[in-house]
């Protein structure tokens, strides 16, 4: 490192300015001083010696074309992908303080940190939030780089990479997804790393030295925690740099190119200090308004416990593998999930050797920006085709549990506000009249008639609904029969701990409020001599519907306390 | 660039504000409602696994199986049997001492049982610590007035629930067996009665049933049920479905095992339940 003359001082002083020469290299506090008032820069520049002394500054261009910073034209979304991967290694870092990847302790220790560690539940959703968005973005970075045609020569080399980074984002967010141990970890794992079993030849062996095992246990937690937070960072930081040094040689693509009547501009802006500040201002606005949206308007879920032996009634893939699951609906699951798949990641991949069209010129590229679009649209028709709402069978029964009392997550009575639910019980049935040939729906014990004036509307709506579903389920399920569903709201109460003494904090309970979901129906079908046989069933589902952001009600208030 | 340069102060500036009001603002808040949502759910999770588990002696609604140190006690009454201000939470080595709270001593029973009973030590059957403080969360919301008001009802409706829907519970490693009467009965078995009652000659807090229906019977009882009628279905059936103790109950002289009172279970399983349990006993041999 070339030293400049003031800082030769020596013991801790010197060692402080040595450091802060590494991270700022031939600058002085003048030079810095110089820079943010925007002064024009000295000759010999101090601004260039940054680059040549720094790595830091050296994988970045000392200056940048100007047509290529237009905002409308990369729209920074290549350093929007890199600002989630620092924020997702620095919120990861964070959590795995807390967090031990095994199946006893794994789910405990989501809960802690959710609970007990200060800011531990808004780490954990910028980092959820985070992966989300990271995928989102390198998706559209790579939409850009498509549309505009940036991967061709000579910048084959930078799209090759980046599908490699792409993959790795996707392979890191699907990695994370087992380690909360949850219901949904759980299980959209199992469907991900089945779909490595399908594969031909090689898959079993695959899902093995995924899973460690032939099930999803502490192995396969072990295995995907090294790959979350080690193996495969590790390959993306690599990548990264692979990709920066490859931009920082190419050159981003000039926009001049798209059109045929523009003129290149020989501009440049300087790196230091215009970009930096650019950049500076990017990530500063992102990670305020990533805090705002996390603690205000998202969360992220836990579900219950994994449980191998419960499967929930709508398992999903992430997002990002809709298309993956649509495709597997299209027919045989060795075709498409494999083969069709391959065939698409194989053809991204060589993209700049397939595409020989030398033109970057919108005009000269009609049919790749069609096949761009069209692909696009069938790529959102395939993922939205994969949404677990098509192509499978449904009891209507089970549709109804789901929606209105589910195991897992809110559910249609849970997302009626708590004081709009009714303070006493209140039992509502709905059920086939054979007389009149139609449902009829009323309180029960009041049985039919209009529901009572007191009710709040939201509630009313909510089980106007209910008789809807009722009648719409009871018409599409041939196997739902004259169903009867009773749903009943009551109080319950939880009382709360003793004290740490052991003193009962007795009265101060909590109170709550008890649903229950009861259907009756019956279901028709054939016996061995073919006689058309009715059995009647029925099932009841209950859950406890509990306040969360409304207030606590304590014992004898009528009012939510704020 | 100036621009940006404001940009960037303004919003570290508010970066830095917005952390602090959620540090000191609201924190407390949204921690309080994360862990009413938690404690709820929590509830919830405990009221299923207490069915699963503990049901089966302590009953739906926690009312036990009636008085002696034998029998599973009651615990809705536990705040007052045991709570604060009673003499065995207050006494020299009482609950206090040893465990600081009522609901301490819970899990400690529940995680490590208790010597001399058939309560079994759950911890060391697999149970994790989650489910242990959740069983723990409800038993203790089952204390004083503030129990759910129709505990039972819901333990009831249970019942009927997972009959519409029993979650498949066969292990692995467990071939299915090709009676499909043995074989739902299986999962009834493994559901139900094996947390007290194994497959083999080993004892838990209720006898080993290998070889119940052979010509040897039980290794703890022979051909007999504790109750000293012969084992046949309708013996079995009745013996299962109303519980019982008898003279064979208690230390058993032979592999020095001490059995508790069998519980009823006729209010848990219905009687086609039981009997396919029963299809199920006749495989096991010893």
């Amino acid at each position: 490192m070339a030293v400049s003359p003031e800082s030769k001082r020596k013991g801790f002083g010197g060692w402080l300015t040595e450091v802060g020469r590494s991270f700022f290299p031939s600058m002085g506090a003048r030079e810095w001083r110089e820079t943010l008032r925007g002064e024009p820069a000295p000759r010999p520049n101090p601004r260039m010696r940054v680059h040549s002394n720094s790595f830091w500054y050296h994988i970045r261009p000392r200056s940048l074309s100007e047509e290529a910073t237009a905002w409308y034209y990369t729209m920074g979304l290549g350093w929007m992908s890199f600002f989630f991967f620092v924020l997702e290694a620095i919120t990861g870092l964070v959590l795995m303080i807390y967090y031990s990847p095994s199946p006893n302790e794994a789910y405990a220790t989501m809960t802690q940190i959710m609970n007990d560690v200060p800011l531990g539940g808004l780490m954990r959703n910028v980092h959820r939030l985070g992966a989300h968005f990271m995928v989102a973005v390198v998706i559209l970075h790579m939409l850009r780089t498509y549309f505009t045609a940036s991967y061709k020569a000579p910048r084959q080399f930078i799209w090759f990479t980046g599908m490699i980074l792409l993959f790795m984002t996707l392979l890191l967010s699907f990695s994370g997804y087992l380690l909360p141990w949850d219901q949904l970890a759980f299980w959209a794992v199992t469907i991900g790393s089945s779909m490595a079993d399908a594969a031909p030849g090689v898959g079993p062996a695959i899902g093995r030295l995924l899973r460690g095992g032939a099930e999803i246990g502490a192995g396969a937690l072990l295995r995907f925690y090294l790959l979350h937070i080690f193996m495969l960072p590790m390959l993306t930081i690599i990548f990264i740099s692979i990709h920066y040094y490859a931009v920082r040689k190419q050159e981003i693509s000039p926009i001049h190119e798209l059109f045929e009547n523009k003129k290149p501009t020989k501009r440049k802006i300087p790196f230091l200090p215009d970009q930096v500040f650019f950049e500076l201002a990017v990530i500063v606005v992102l990670t305020f308004a990533f805090i705002f949206i996390n603690n205000f308007f998202w969360d992220a879920k836990l579900e219950n416990h994994a449980n191998a032996l419960e499967t929930p009634q709508h398992t999903q893939a992430p997002w990002y593998f809709f298309w993956l699951q649509g495709m597997l609906k299209l027919g045989d699951k060795i075709v498409w999930g494999l083969g069709i798949a391959g065939i698409i990641f194989g053809a991204l991949f060589l993209l700049p050797y397939i595409d020989r069209n030398p033109s970057r010129r919108f005009k000269d590229r009609k049919f790749a920006l069609a096949g761009g679009i069209v692909s696009l649209i069938v790529f959102i028709v395939v993922s939205y085709g994969g949404l677990p709402a098509f192509g499978i069978q449904k009891v209507g029964s089970n549709e109804l549990a789901v929606s209105y009392v589910p195991v897992e997550g809110e559910g249609r009575v849970m997302e009626v506000p708590f004081d709009q639910v009714p303070q006493e019980k209140f039992v509502y049935k709905v059920y086939y009249d054979a007389t009149k040939d139609a449902f009829v729906d009323g309180e029960f014990g009041v049985a039919e008639g209009p529901l009572p004036e007191a009710l709040s509307p939201v509630f009313k709506e909510m089980l106007l609904e209910l008789k809807h579903d009722v009648q719409k389920w009871a018409e599409y399920d041939v196997l739902f029969v004259r169903p009867t569903v009773t749903l009943t709201i009551e109080p319950w109460l939880y009382q709360q701990d003793t004290d740490a003494a052991g003193f009962s904090t007795a009265v101060d309970g909590i109170l709550q409020k008890r649903v229950t979901l009861d259907m009756e129906w019956t279901t028709a079908g054939y016996d061995a001599e073919g006689n058309l046989v009715e059995t009647p069933e029925k099932s009841r589902y209950t859950q406890y519907k509990f306040l969360n952001r409304n207030g606590v009600v304590h014992v004898g208030d009528t009012e939510p306390r704020n | 660039m100036t621009k940006n340069i404001a940009v960037s102060l303004l919003f570290t500036l508010a970066t830095v504000a917005l952390l602090g009001f959620i540090w000191f603002g609201q924190t407390n808040d949204r921690l309080a409602a994360t862990n009413l949502r938690q404690d709820a759910l929590q509830l919830e999770f405990g009221q299923r696994n207490y069915e699963q588990y503990c049901a089966t002696c302590h009953g739906l609604a926690g009312e036990g199986q009636g008085p002696g140190n034998k029998a599973a006690p009651k615990l809705s009454d536990l705040q007052g049997r045991l709570g604060p201000g009673t003499e065995a939470f207050t006494r020299e080595n009482g609950i206090q001492k040893k465990y600081g709270s009522l609901r301490n001593y819970v899990e400690a029973i529940i995680a490590y049982g208790k010597t001399g009973t058939a309560m079994p030590a759950w911890k060391l059957q697999g149970m994790r610590d989650d489910q242990i403080k959740a069983i723990a969360s409800y038993v203790m919301s089952m204390q004083g007035g503030a129990v759910a008001p129709s505990a039972l009802d819901s333990a009831k409706s249970w019942s009927a629930t997972t009959e519409a829907g029993l979650p498949p519970t066969a292990t692995p490693n467990e071939p299915p067996l090709d009676d499909p009467l043995a074989e739902a009965g299986k999962q009834t078995f493994n559901t139900y009665c094996i947390s007290c009652h194994s497959k083999t000659d080993a004892s838990g807090a209720g006898p080993g049933l290998a070889g119940l229906f052979g010509e040897s019977g039980t290794k703890a009882f022979g051909t007999t049920l504790p109750n000293g009628n012969p084992v046949n279905d309708a013996n079995v059936l009745d013996w299962i479905k109303n519980g019982g103790g008898g003279p064979g109950v208690g230390p058993d002289p032979q592999d020095g095992a001490s059995y508790g009172v069998m519980p009823a279970q006729g209010q848990i399983l219905s009687e086609d339940k039981i009997l396919e349990v029963i299809a199920y006993l006749k495989t096991l041999t010893r």
